[in-house]
């Protein structure tokens, strides 16, 4: 008997071509989808859950408000380890990673700049996987001045030598000795290291101050241990040793600042949630956000049920065809059920070859995909138990969502009926099979509109006066690498034409450089904060296009500039300065102890140097020497030119160092490269859930064409014209678009306002979006309809009336 | 074999009450061949349907077998349906996504005969109806006469008491008609009832009796003198 369904299944698959291929097509485009997002969502949950001990793992994270400013951190200060380990008898291991920045790293004649280079302390191996191939986990790291590479690595530097117990030149300066290789850390974890330094290297590993955070810190519990417990102790501890730091600092007792409106705070992130929801200044790696799982997982959700729906749909309306073979089945004695399984076996079937069709789709769409996300994914069927279990998902779910509901409509034919042709019309769930329609185009509208709304603020993003020019900047990296040649690479550089000017300095308004440090008014310490000080020199505003509102920028013809800084409108509404050019304020030299007064001398006007989610801060500039790097303002038309030049005259001064440069427009984009990607994504999907949903409103729009064939004979027999039966047949058609607009408007409108809130410069939601989706969906969906509708209405009515 | 008593088929729209049956009395012996005509819309298909187990009356009796059947499930009709009756229609009703064979096996898959079973019957009622050239064929690749042929095939080849077949020469020339009409006669000499609606007053002789229907009641009855030579 089930060979009889399959035959009968496939027959009618091979017999209805277009209505299959679109049934197939649909499904496996959905599956796929569903399957792509599903990986993307397993790797973002899957994060640092293959440490051995992921359940016991934390971060202690910090949260200060203190001298007007808030932080929230990733790191804590150097002691707060070994206090931990030795007074907290829940914490079974401690470890530290200190992450500062690219540097260079040189063996022989060869030299890398190294982005993933961390230093660690020796008991890491005790609290995360990190698997040595070479060297002892017990000595690879304990003593100063030792570094273990991954494989990668050292292949790079060493080749098919032996590292271990080579030299490695670390920043022009100090050896560090190779005592490990390590396997390459999985991708699916908070920090990707290349590179791991011993962290007793450092001296500041080694200093006791609490006021200084600059280390992430991570700790193991024991296996009964309550992590509520261990943050319960965090006060006690606080004001144990950060206490009389803020006291000698600030003149005031702990007690007095933390109840003023200000709070210092230690509190504990479970490893496994960090990439997901932890977002804190000092992170080890950009971190994700679990808001796109869920956006994720939703688009998985909608495609898949909008591809079912399409089956369903398809299959409910062509039951009309199938009327008669059910009559027959029932008169020579089939009985309901074994109808049932019939058509169910049939919609498996479909089911069936979508997903063998997918699994192929799949595999060809996985590097685009990833290209797409930015991941490095793969799928192997066998292993992947979730992916596998899913796709079995997908084959009982959808099989009996969209198996179930034709299969009892049509089972349920009267046979004398049927077969005396009364009714041949499968139409009953007419109502239902246009709400499904309703809510597929009510998804495909929400998806269009979010991807435009996510387009235009970040178009507004890139084109907003942003206070400096960030256009025709080149950047050269790592200047300090020119030792004491860093002017004269300068000078030559603005001995060319092509370039306008050049500053020097560590400070860009993207991310990059930043020391936060507190000041106060002169005379009026109770006002102060911790601001932003940046070190430039006497040509960065110029460089930069940003603009002195009062005052002057820094000169050379003035002789104590040292003197002098200059701050930013925030500043001034900070210390409500009234006349601020002339005013004093007062910063913290060196280590806490010496204090110095400068005068300020001009204002600059505002500019964003963080992401514009957040709101412009308070800014000093210094007039002191920083040779983070250099940034050359170029013509327009000369770039590449620059380029050349930069790299010979580097030649020239840094032999042998490796060459590295930016431009300052990229850097900014870079900021919102995960709304671009997430932009990306919505494009591409929402484009295909339009799709599957246009592919069901075809078919359907062919059923009603074919349901009312006598109807259109008799009009036009009757005198109608073309253009009236099409009317007639889109009509119905354009009344549920226009319903899913309805309803996908609001909802649309609530969730892209919410997330515009994540940003202090935002656009406003423009009617003309909804408007603009409305009118597209409604012209991609015409183009379905009245396909069918004109071919309909330009047949020959004889051949339709000579049916019956 | 068959016997109604009183049986009443009414059809309700929204608005009108249709009386397609109004208290038919019909007794229908084994080894019977019995016409019924009558114009269209007397209620010739309506107590076909009936009689086949394919629809329940209104109200009246129906015994089938000397079982009650009136108040039956779709679900038993079923049963008693695939075990006893056989079907043919005017316009054939074959599947065309089957091929002949697949057609005429069918009623044996429904009543879970073994697959050797199932060809060995199938084979001989396709040779017996003269089409075993075609066994491969779907019904459109067929002529009319042909597809006929399948689908009496089909409604014998579960050996049932009973073939009710409606207008079985409606859509056939005269030679295919007298084709089928002396295959329904053969069946009847072997032993098997039929009941047959027809237009065609002289197919309606080859039955020994011939019920003519005119709105929904049995006006006159003729037994046909030649059955009983």
């Amino acid at each position: 008997m089930f060979s009889n369904y399959l035959k009968i299944a496939l027959r009618n698959l091979l017999k209805h071509k277009v209505f299959s291929l679109v049934n197939i097509l649909g499904l496996s485009v959905g599956i796929t989808c569903t399957v792509l997002l599903s990986l993307y969502v397993q790797h973002e949950l899957s994060y640092d859950h293959y440490h051995p001990k992921a359940d016991r793992i934390y971060r202690v994270a910090a949260s200060y408000a203190l001298m007007g400013q808030a932080y929230e951190l990733a790191v804590t200060p150097a002691p707060l380890a070994n206090a931990l380990l030795t007074e907290f008898s829940e914490v079974e291991e401690v470890a530290r990673f200190r992450k500062r920045g690219a540097e260079v790293f040189r063996y022989m004649n060869q030299s890398f700049k190294e982005d993933e280079s961390i230093y660690a302390d020796a008991s890491i191996f005790n609290v995360f996987k990190i698997d040595l191939i070479k060297g002892n986990t017990e000595t690879a790291l304990q003593s100063p001045n030792t570094i273990i590479l991954n494989e990668k690595t050292a292949r790079k530097y060493f080749g098919d030598e032996n590292p271990i117990g080579k030299a490695i030149v670390v920043d022009n300066g100090d050896n560090f000795k190779v005592t490990g290789i390590f396997k390459e850390i999985p991708n699916n974890t908070h920090f990707q290291f290349d590179l791991i330094l011993s962290i007793t290297s450092l001296d500041e590993s080694m200093e006791p101050y609490w006021f200084s955070n600059n280390f992430n810190t991570y700790i193991v519990l024991n296996k009964h241990a309550n992590p509520k417990t261990v943050e319960a102790k965090f006060p006690a501890l606080l004001e144990k040793y950060l206490g009389p730091e803020v006291e000698q600092l600030l003149g005031k007792p702990f007690s007095e600042m933390t109840d003023d409106e200000g709070h210092a705070r230690f509190y504990l992130q479970p490893v496994t949630d960090i990439h997901l929801t932890s977002d804190l200044m000092s992170e080890l790696g950009q971190n994700s956000d679990i808001k796109y799982v869920y956006i994720f997982s939703a688009i998985a959700l909608f495609i898949l049920i909008i591809a079912g729906i399409n089956y369903m749909n398809i299959s409910t309306a062509q039951s009309a065809s199938r009327a008669k073979e059910v009559g027959v089945r029932k008169v020579l004695g089939s009985n309901k059920n074994q109808l049932i399984r019939q058509f169910l076996t049939e919609s498996f079937l479909t089911v069936l070859i979508s997903i063998i069709i997918s699994v192929l789709l799949t595999e060809l769409s996985m590097s685009h995909f990833n290209d797409l996300t930015n991941k490095v994914l793969s799928l192997n069927y066998f292993s992947n138990y979730f992916i596998a279990g899913l796709l079995f998902g997908i084959f009982t779910f959808v099989g009996i969502f969209s198996g179930v509901y034709p299969a009892f409509v049509i089972s349920s034919f009267n046979p004398a009926s049927v077969l005396s042709r009364k009714i041949i019309k499968g139409a009953k769930s007419g109502l239902l099979r246009n709400g499904l329609v309703i809510l597929q185009f009510a998804t495909s509208i929400i998806m269009i509109i979010a991807t435009l709304v996510v387009l235009n603020q970040l178009n507004f993003i890139q084109n907003k006066k942003l206070g400096f020019n960030k256009d025709h900047v080149i950047i050269l990296n790592e200047a300090y690498l020119l030792g004491d040649q860093v002017k004269s690479m300068k000078n030559s550089m603005l001995g060319y034409s092509a370039v306008e000017s050049a500053s020097i300095s560590g400070f860009l308004p993207v991310p990059s450089n930043g020391n936060t440090s507190a000041v106060f008014p002169y005379g009026k310490k109770e006002k102060t904060v911790a601001v932003q000080q940046w070190q430039v020199d006497n040509d960065y505003i110029k460089t930069m296009g940003m603009e002195i509102v009062e005052g002057r920028d820094f000169s050379k013809e003035f002789g104590n500039e040292n003197e002098n800084i200059i701050i930013n409108e925030a500043m001034v509404k900070q210390f409500g300065f009234k006349n601020p050019i002339g005013e004093r304020i007062v910063h913290y030299t060196s280590h806490n102890n010496d204090s110095k007064a400068n005068t300020v001398i001009g204002v600059v006007k505002d500019f964003h140097f963080e992401s514009l989610r957040n709101n412009i801060a308070p800014l000093i500039m210094f007039f002191e020497n920083n040779d983070g790097s250099i940034a050359f303002k170029v013509k327009s038309e000369s770039l590449t030119e620059v380029i050349d030049l930069m790299k010979m005259n580097w030649k020239k001064f840094a032999p042998n160092q490796p060459f590295n440069y930016s431009f300052l427009d990229l850097r900014f984009d870079a900021m919102y490269r995960s709304e671009q990607r997430i932009s990306r994504v919505f494009a591409v999907f929402s484009g295909l859930a339009i799709f599957l949903g246009c592919l069901g409103l075809f078919s359907l729009s062919a059923f009603s064409a074919e349901r009312k064939t006598k109807e259109i004979g008799i009009r036009k027999v009757l005198g109608s014209s073309v253009l009236k039966i099409v009317y007639m047949l889109s009509k119905e058609f354009f009344a549920m678009i226009f319903i899913s607009f309805l309803i996908a408007a609001p909802i649309a409108y609530y969730f892209m306002n919410k997330w515009l809130m994540d940003f202090a410069y935002r656009i406003s939601l423009d009617i003309w979006v909804f408007i603009g989706t409305g009118l597209i969906t409604y012209f991609i969906a015409m183009i379905a309809v009245s396909y069918n509708a004109v071919r309909a209405a330009f047949s020959n009515p004889v051949d339709s009336l000579r049916n019956e | 074999m068959i016997r109604t008593n009183q049986l009443k088929k009414v059809y309700m729209t929204e608005e009108v009450e249709t009386t397609a049956l109004a208290e038919v009395n019909v007794e229908i012996n084994e080894k019977e061949f019995v016409s019924i005509m009558g114009p269209s819309g007397c209620g010739k298909s309506t107590l076909m349907n009936i009689l086949g187990l394919l629809d329940n009356p209104s109200s009246g009796e129906y015994f089938f077998l000397d079982e009650e059947v009136a108040k039956y499930s779709e679900r038993k009709r079923a049963k008693l349906r695939k075990e006893n009756i056989g079907f043919v229609f005017q316009s054939f009703n074959l599947i065309d996504e089957l091929t002949v064979f697949e057609n005429v096996e069918l009623p044996l898959l429904y009543l879970g005969r073994l697959s050797s079973e199932r060809k060995k019957k199938v084979n001989e009622v396709l040779e017996r109806m003269g089409i075993m050239h075609r066994v491969n064929h779907f019904p459109q690749q067929l002529s009319g006469g042909q597809q006929q042929r399948v689908a009496v095939a089909r409604a014998i080849v579960g050996d049932p008491k009973i073939i009710l077949a409606d207008e079985p020469t409606g859509n056939l020339d005269s030679k295919h008609g007298d084709e089928v009409m002396n295959m329904l006669t053969e069946l009847n000499e072997a032993g098997t009832t039929i009941v047959m609606v027809t237009h065609s007053p002289t197919y309606a002789e080859y039955g020994n009796r011939v019920i003519h229907l005119f709105d929904g009641q049995i006006v006159t009855e003729n037994f046909n003198e030649k059955f009983y030579v």
